[in-house]
Order: C-alpha cells, then structure tokens, then sequence
C-alpha cells in the first residue's frame, strides 16, 4: 500500500555565517495510513527539523535536498502557498510548550474560529462556527467548553491548552498529526491524559501519528514503530517491541541503559560517554563512533548502511548487539 | 553500593523540617478593598533528613516541592514551622549568621546557565567560593578546584572555557563541582537534570552517586522524575498542593504506594517496556490551584475513593511500623505493621 | 483588565501631577525672590516690599504654597510680569502651533518608522534590514539643531525655496516637521522591528502556520496585532522626545510655539510663564502614559490579571 508521508534521502542543512551547518543527513521514512511512529533522539539528533521539512515550516535559511511525498505526490516543501493548501487539512502538527504555542491576546475562542475558517472555504455563520469550536473542543475533551470559547491561553492550564491545540489542528480533519514533543512540558498525570488522547484519534479517525520525543517510556506505551535518530541519521528502526526488547544499535542500546526504571531500582545505569557532537564538527565515518564502546576502525572510515535484523527491523552499524534468545524465539515462531 | 544509611532513631537528623509553611499574597483581591488571597504554597510540610542519606521530594509542578527547598535555604520567607539543622535553627536566620552555614549546605538547581557567571571561566567558578570563605592559598585552591573537575568528569582543555561553550550537562557539571567544592555536608538538589537529555542524566546520576560513596554526601533530591528518585534515593515523601501526603523507604512506597494519588502518579509513568503496557488509574481532572484548595482532603475531588469523611475532615500523615506514613483515611495500611 | 487596575493606575497618575505641581512650586520659589527678578537688584527696598505684599511673597512658605495650590485649582496660575498680562493667556496663544507641529510630525513618523521597522523585520539580516538600521542610526544620532541648520543652509541659503522660520503657510512647516521626523522615525523604526522580530520568533507564530495559514497571513493577524502591544507603551517615550526635540526645533526655526515661549521666558525670568510650560508638558506626559497603561491593559489580557503557579 502506498505510504502516506514518504522522504527519500532527505538532507537539510542551514546556511549560517560560518558556512552551512548539516542538521538531517539522508533520512529515509516512510508513514503508512492509522499507525503512531516514534521519532526519539536527543537533541541535536534533527529529528524536529525532519518534521519541520514536512510541514514546509523551516526558517527560510534552511537548505532541502532530497524529496518528501505525500500520498505519493512530491511535495513542493519550500511553496508557502502550495504547502499552506496542505497544512491543517492533510498534515497538522502540535507543539512542544503549550502555553506558548497559542496566541496570548486572543480568545481560544477567536483562534479556533480562525482554524475552521481556513479549512471551510465557504462562509459559515457565527452560529455554525460556535457549534463547530464546541464540537471540536468535546472532541478533545476540553471540560466545560462554553466557557473556554471566552477565556484566554494565560487562563487555562497547560494541559488543556495543549487540548485546545489539537482541537485546532483537527479543525481541518488531517490525515496525519505531528507531535512534537507534545507532553514534555507537563506532569506525569497530564501528559497519560494526552497521550491517552493521541491514542483515540487513531483508533477513532484513523490518524497517522508522529510522535516525536525524547522519553523513551512514551514510545513504548503508545508507538507502533520507533525511529532512532542520532546526528540527523535513522540509526535504528522497527516495531516498538522489537527494538526494545532487542536493539541492534549501540546507541539504542545506550539510551536504553541510561534509563532509571520506575519498577526496579536495581540495576546500574550505564550512560552513554560523552556528548552529542555539534553538527558541524562531525568527523568522517559513523557519527556515533566516538562514543561506541564497540567501535572499530572501519567504524571511523566509512558510515554504515541500513542493514535488516529481520524485515522490519533495520540498523546502521558495523558492530551491532547480537540478536538474543527472546527475539530469536519470537521470531521463529 | 551506597552507604547505609543511619537508622533514623539512633541520632538526631541533620535537617528537621517540621510543620513549615509558606503563604503569598496574591494580586487577586477578595472584594475591591478587601484583603489579598492568600495562597498556600506550602502548607504544613515535616520531615527528616539523615546524616548520609538520600532523601527524595516528589510531586507535580505546583504541589510546592521548590518552595519547600527555598525555605529551608533562606530564599523564600516561611510563614510559619521551624528547619533545624543540626538542631540550630534555619527559619528567620539572618544573612550574617547564614554565612557560615552556606560552606555546610549546598544547593544545585534547574538551570545550570542562570546559575553560572558568563564571564567566568569554569576553574574561576569553581574557585569562587574557595575565596569567598577565605580559604586556602591561591595555589591550593586551583589545585582543589582542578581535582574537582576532573572528578566531574570535565577535561583539563575545559577548564579555561566560559559557560556558554559548554554543553547543558558540562555545565550542570561545573555548578555540581562549585557547590561541592566548599565539602558541604548537605546539598539540595532542585530537579538538576531535568533539563538534560537521557544519556547525560544518567552520566549526572551516576556521578552524584559516585560523589555521595566518596564523600558521604546527605542530599535532597526534588524532582518531577519519579524513576530518576526511585533510582537515587532512599527514603522518599510525596507532595500534593502543599502537603506531603506519603513519605516511606523509596523501594517500598514505589512498589506499594498507599496513597491514592502516589497510586496514580507511579501508573502514570510510561515505562521503556512494550511488553507492559500497564493498567493506567486515571486521574480526574487537574490539580485545583493551591489558591483555593478543597475543603477536607486536597485530593479529595480528584480521587476514587474519597467518602463524606473525606469532603469534611483533613486527614494527617499516620506512620506505621514500617517507617511508611500516609495521609488517608481510606488507604489500606496491611494490618500487622500498624504502629 | 479589571476595575481595580484602572483605578490604579488612574489614582496614581493623580498623584504623579500633585507631586510634579508641588515640585514646581518648590524649585522656582528656591530659584530666588522674584520680586527682584522683575525690580531688579537695585530697587528701592520699599518697592521690593510692596512687590512681595502685593503678590503675596510675604507670607510663610507654606501659607504661599496652599495658595498656590488653591489658585491652581480655580485655574490661576499667575500673572506674567513681562508680557503684563494672564500668564495662561499667554501659553495658551502659543499652544495650537506646537500641537501643529507635533501632529504633523507624529503623522509622519507612524507613517514611515512603523512600515519601515516592519519591512526591516520580515527581512531579517538582508541588506534592506541593515540599511535601515544604518539610515536609523544616523537618523537619531544626528542632533536636532544640527540638521535644523543645515536644511536652512540648503534649502534657504542655497537653494531659496523655502522661508528660514516663523510660520503662517504650508511651506513654513516643511524643515521644522523634517527635522523631528527624522529622529523620531528611526528611534520608532528600530522599536518597531525589535518588537516584530520578537513576535515572529514565537511558538504561536508557528501554530498559526500549522493551521493552514499562508507566511503573509499570519504576519498580518498574529505579528503586527501583537508587536503593536509593545509599540504602544514607547508612545509614552516618544511624546516626551517630541516635547524636547520641539524646544530645540522651534527655536532654530523661530517656530512661535510653546518651545520657544519657554526660552524666552527663562531668558526673560518670567516666572508664571515658565511654571506653566513646565507643569503643561508633565501633565502631558502623565496623561499619555496613563492612556499608554489603560490601553495596555485592555490591548493585553495578562496584564492586570491574577497569575497564579511556581
């Protein structure tokens, strides 16, 4: 079936006064319709800017090689016009700091209002767009929706303000959701909620999620398939299940070991060495080489390509962990 | 692994925190001249830190954890209650009489770039407080602060850069090292990591591991992460709009939290393990604002189990036998360890 | 904004003007004995006396400051002992030519400094950015009776087209409105573009993009309504650079406004004359902030409002 979001080899780099800065460096990735992708990485791992690249959003030093499709059709990313026909009504995005993302001298009522007015052609009333908000605004679960027609960003909380977010992007009915980092400026309890809410989508519209985060436990809980990036590479990729129960990659490996777990204060953490190297001084070869505790000389020379674990599950290294018995197992039978 | 701590009945605690509150005007006015709204940010906090422990405060953001740390270090008036430290006492202390006690209690907070000169370098940071409290000679004092560091895990070429060349987790490194520097006995963490990736976190945890083996550290740890404390502590008190609502050994409140808010907010974790996919208690809603907390139990309207008792009364932390107190009238405490 | 906080801020612009009115009082009673001011230091010690009983200078100071308080109120302020005549009458002749000119020029600065700081903005760091950074530079560093004279030099000495000073046709408000557009528009260019980019660079500005807006939409309904938050707060600023830069302007023109008025009168030691201008301008200024603030709280939600959290 045909993918709803494709890039092939997708490269962005940015120009600044010391030359371009390399920030995604060949991403390949494809969508496909009603699943939740994980995009983790740390920053600096260019996994905002690939999404940014989508959306037609990046700054306008931004450099795109490469191509990104939407339901096979190539997009023009850097057409403002061509791309604004495409946002809010195929492809939406939420934001990291919900109490920063909305406009802080409008009603969430006007900005709503706004959202639907763009994806509606045609004149609506302002009886009909009332009825529309309110919808949308029960859609999300916004409590009492009457009144937050009326209120103002500063007057809700972060949590329902990253509600009213979605709700404006569902304004349009997308086929696919970016979030980006979405719960990471909320509590624990707040962020299950949403989390809970992103799920609902899918299972009720059939919407195709981008999750992109940082938190591991979130991927776990909620993706189909996870993406690792590091240094504006894929290293690792596959079903959610399989990669945690068995990644391949050394870095994958890493984050998972940098991990303090919630159900066992037991084991020691064994953090990765090191820091994430600036973009612009990454040396030749694996960019993760440095800090790999297994890397070799060819891991300096040359970059790894993606190899397959098993047909879904890929990995870009020279001298990844083993396969182990449980996945072995699991994919025997 | 990390030193045992000292049995809590054998000797006086280091820090004693007890019946501490703190209370803010708010701009809003009950009426057009009336009096101002008072908030209660921290409303009746007590515990105890032992000599050589690690101590976690958690809670979600507002429930008054900061504020807490603020008062015991000085830096927020409290309206009431008293911090001993080693039994003198720590509310109402002047700046002068503080002097001394900064070289004993040291602090680490959030953002590690507000928290450093950017026109230090990192070994002039950290020497900093060595001359402050007038202590050693110039000499000496590189040779401390460059050990330091080094123990930190900074290198010797990073020692002449200035706090914007380094990344978020060198420079957490660097304000760990300058509070470390002066060998406080105490060093009260405000969610130092937070704002650091994954690997680093893990390379700053170790490190303050490491750091309390070598050098017998007592902290206390307030964070939002409930791994990360679980990991690092070992007695922890759960917060709530104010009040600590249950505080026990960290293994035992996080496998059997008797709260039914630390019920909630340990299911709430995600955990990194696609194979368990736990069971979620909700949580209703959003916690009210602390400047118009519900009667009787705070948690009451967001909670499963809250009874009439619950609406009218305000329960109080009860301990059982096993060190584990709750402030609930419907947890159920097993029947044997009841005090 | 509630209630409360234009009561406020309305109570407390009262008693800025009781204490600006107050303080005028003091320092020009400090300044010395007008009776010898206007008799002059030789004048027979009789003639003082009857000067100061006819004025009231005999009094206690503060029996003298009640008065004066008291004729503020009934809207006496004083007679001018050199134009021997009402010392309002005076001003108040002169105000309608300093409104003009500061009208005009206020004109003239929103209509170039806004559109120039904006465009300056949405280009950020390309040439048409930095040369009107640099045009902007130049423009407030340059001093106003600097340029005042060498536009005469060119335009009336030189070239002859247009009358050195006074005022009566269109052609007389040319140079002098020029001069203070020029210092004012780059000072409201620079605010205005500091205040756009601030708005473009946030999160919202990126939501609103999201929706489906197109670059130049969102500029239009999420970046200049918001930017114009903070402009508004610099007209406070900029009305008090527009009283100043006219006492300049208007003498290096001959202007016959209120600028002019003052020098001469302090050349002149004419007191109730001086104390007027003075106390007209503060009060100028203190409503125009008072507007800026009221403003701000109905343009601003936050403002004025509880904020609660950590």
């Amino acid at each position: 079936m045909q993918p709803l979001l494709e890039m092939r080899n997708l490269q962005v780099g940015f120009a600044t006064e010391l030359g371009p800065v390399p920030v995604v460096r060949g991403v390949d990735l494809q969508i496909g319709r009603g699943e939740i992708v994980g995009l983790v990485g740390e920053s600096g791992s260019g996994k905002s800017v690939t999404c940014m690249a989508a959306m037609g959003l990046l700054d306008d030093n931004a450099r795109l090689q490469g191509e990104i499709r939407w339901q096979g059709k190539r997009l023009a990313t850097q057409n403002d016009k061509a791309m604004s026909v495409l946002r809010g009504s195929e492809l939406a995005m939420i934001f990291q700091d919900p109490m920063s993302t909305l406009n802080p001298v409008q009603t969430i009522g006007k900005q709503l209002y706004e959202a639907i007015c763009i994806n509606h052609p045609e004149r609506m009333s302002r009886r009909k767009l009332q009825t529309r908000a309110l919808d949308l605004l029960r859609d999300v679960g916004v409590p009492a929706p009457e009144q937050r027609l009326k209120a103002y960003p500063h007057q809700l909380s972060g949590g329902l303000n990253q509600r009213v977010v979605i709700a404006m992007m569902l304004a349009g009915n997308p086929s696919l959701l970016i979030a980006d980092e979405p719960t990471t400026a909320l509590d624990v309890t707040v962020q299950a909620q949403i989390i809970e809410l992103l799920q609902e989508l899918r299972s009720k519209r059939g919407m195709s999620i981008i999750l992109v985060t940082h938190d591991l436990g979130v991927v776990a809980e909620t993706c189909d398939r996870v993406v690792v990036m590091y240094c504006g590479e894929i290293v690792e990729h596959g079903p959610v299940s399989k990669v945690f129960s068995n990644p391949r990659h050394p870095y994958t490996h890493g984050l998972l070991a940098s991990l303090p777990r919630i159900d066992s204060s037991d084991t020691n953490l064994e953090p990765i060495p090191g820091v994430v190297p600036h973009p612009d001084q990454l040396s030749e070869g694996c960019a993760f080489a440095p800090r790999c505790p297994h890397a070799a000389a060819c891991c300096y020379s040359g970059s790894p390509m993606m190899q397959c674990s098993d047909s879904e599950h890929l990995f870009a290294c020279f001298s990844p962990f083993p396969v182990n018995a449980e996945s072995r197992q699991a994919h025997a039978s | 692994m990390i030193p045992k701590s000292n049995s809590p009945t054998a000797q006086a605690p280091l820090l004693q925190v007890s019946d501490l509150r703190c209370a803010f005007k708010s701009s809003k006015r009950k009426g057009f001249f009336g009096p101002h709204h008072l908030i209660h940010a921290v409303n009746g906090v007590s515990f105890e830190v032992n000599a050589g422990e690690a101590f976690g405060l958690v809670g979600e953001s507002g429930c008054g954890k900061s504020t807490t740390a603020k008062l015991i270090l000085n830096m927020a008036h409290a309206s009431g209650g008293s911090v001993l430290y080693r039994g003198q006492e720590l509310v109402g202390l002047s700046h002068q009489a503080w002097k001394p006690l900064r070289r004993r209690l040291q602090y680490v907070f959030q953002d590690p770039l507000g928290a450093l000169d950017p026109r230090m370098t990192v070994l002039d940071q950290v020497i900093e407080p060595l001359t402050i409290h007038q202590l050693h000679d110039r000499n000496q004092q590189r040779q401390l602060a460059t050990q330091l560091l080094h123990s930190v895990g900074l290198q010797d070429h990073q020692l002449r850069k200035y706090p914007h060349e380094l990344s978020g987790g060198q420079r957490q490194r660097v304000v760990l090292a300058r509070a470390l520097i002066l060998e406080p006995e105490l060093l009260i963490c405000d969610e130092p990591i937070s704002a650091l990736d994954v690997s680093i976190q893990a390379q700053i945890i170790n490190l303050l591991q490491e750091l309390r083996r070598a050098m017998g550290l007592t902290l206390l740890f307030i964070s939002h992460d409930l791994s990360v404390v679980r990991h690092l502590c070992e007695r922890v008190a759960v917060m709530y709009l104010g009040q600590i609502v249950e505080m026990g050994p960290a293994k035992q409140l996080f496998n059997e939290p008797r709260h039914p808010y630390t019920q909630a907010l340990i299911s709430a974790i995600p955990k990194a393990d696609p194979g368990q996919r736990s069971e979620r208690i909700p949580l209703m809603g959003e916690p009210p604002s602390p400047a118009a907390p519900p009667a009787g139990c705070r948690f009451n309207p967001r909670c499963a189990l809250a009874t009439e008792r619950c609406r009218n009364e305000v329960p109080t932390l009860v301990q059982s036998g096993d060190n584990h107190a709750v402030a609930c009238f419907e947890a159920k405490i097993p029947v044997t360890e009841v005090a | 904004m509630t209630p409360l906080y234009a009561l406020q801020k309305i109570t407390r612009a009262l008693l800025t003007v009781l204490l600006i009115v107050s303080t005028v009082f003091i320092v020009l009673r400090l300044s010395g004995d007008p009776a010898i001011y206007v008799l002059g230091l030789d004048a027979d010690p009789q003639a003082l006396d009857a000067f100061r009983t006819r004025w009231g200078l005999d009094q206690p100071i503060f029996v003298q400051y009640l008065q004066f308080l008291s004729n503020c109120l009934q809207g006496d302020f004083g007679y001018s002992y050199f134009e021997e005549r009402d010392a309002m009458e005076a001003v108040l002749e002169r105000l309608p030519q300093t409104l003009l000119l500061m009208g005009v020029t206020g004109l003239f600065t929103v209509l170039i400094g806004i559109p120039a700081g904006v465009y300056a903005a949405l280009h950020h760091n390309s040439w048409i950015d930095r040369m009107t950074m640099l045009v902007s530079v130049a423009g407030f560093s340059l001093p106003n009776f600097v340029l005042g004279i060498f536009l005469i030099l060119l335009f009336s000495v030189t070239w002859q087209l247009l009358p050195t000073g006074g005022s009566g046709t269109w052609q007389h408000l040319v140079m002098p409105v020029l001069t203070m557009t020029v210092a004012e528009a780059a000072v409201f260019a620079r605010f205005t573009r500091s205040a756009m980019l601030e708005v473009l660079h946030q999160p919202y500005m990126r939501t609103a993009r999201a929706k489906g807006l197109r670059w130049h939409q969102a500029v239009r309904r999420h970046a200049l309504p918001n930017a114009a938050i903070p402009l508004v707060t610099v007209v406070g600023f900029f009305v008090g650079t527009l009283i100043a830069g006219g006492v300049v302007t208007e003498s290096v023109f001959a202007w016959p406004g209120l600028g002019r008025l003052l020098v001469t009168s302090v050349a002149n030691r004419d007191l109730a004359v001086v104390q007027i201008i003075v106390m007209l301008i503060a009060c100028s200024m203190v409503l125009t902030n008072l507007i800026v603030d009221l403003l701000y709280g109905w343009l601003d939600p936050r403002v004025g409002s509880l904020r609660t959290g950590n």
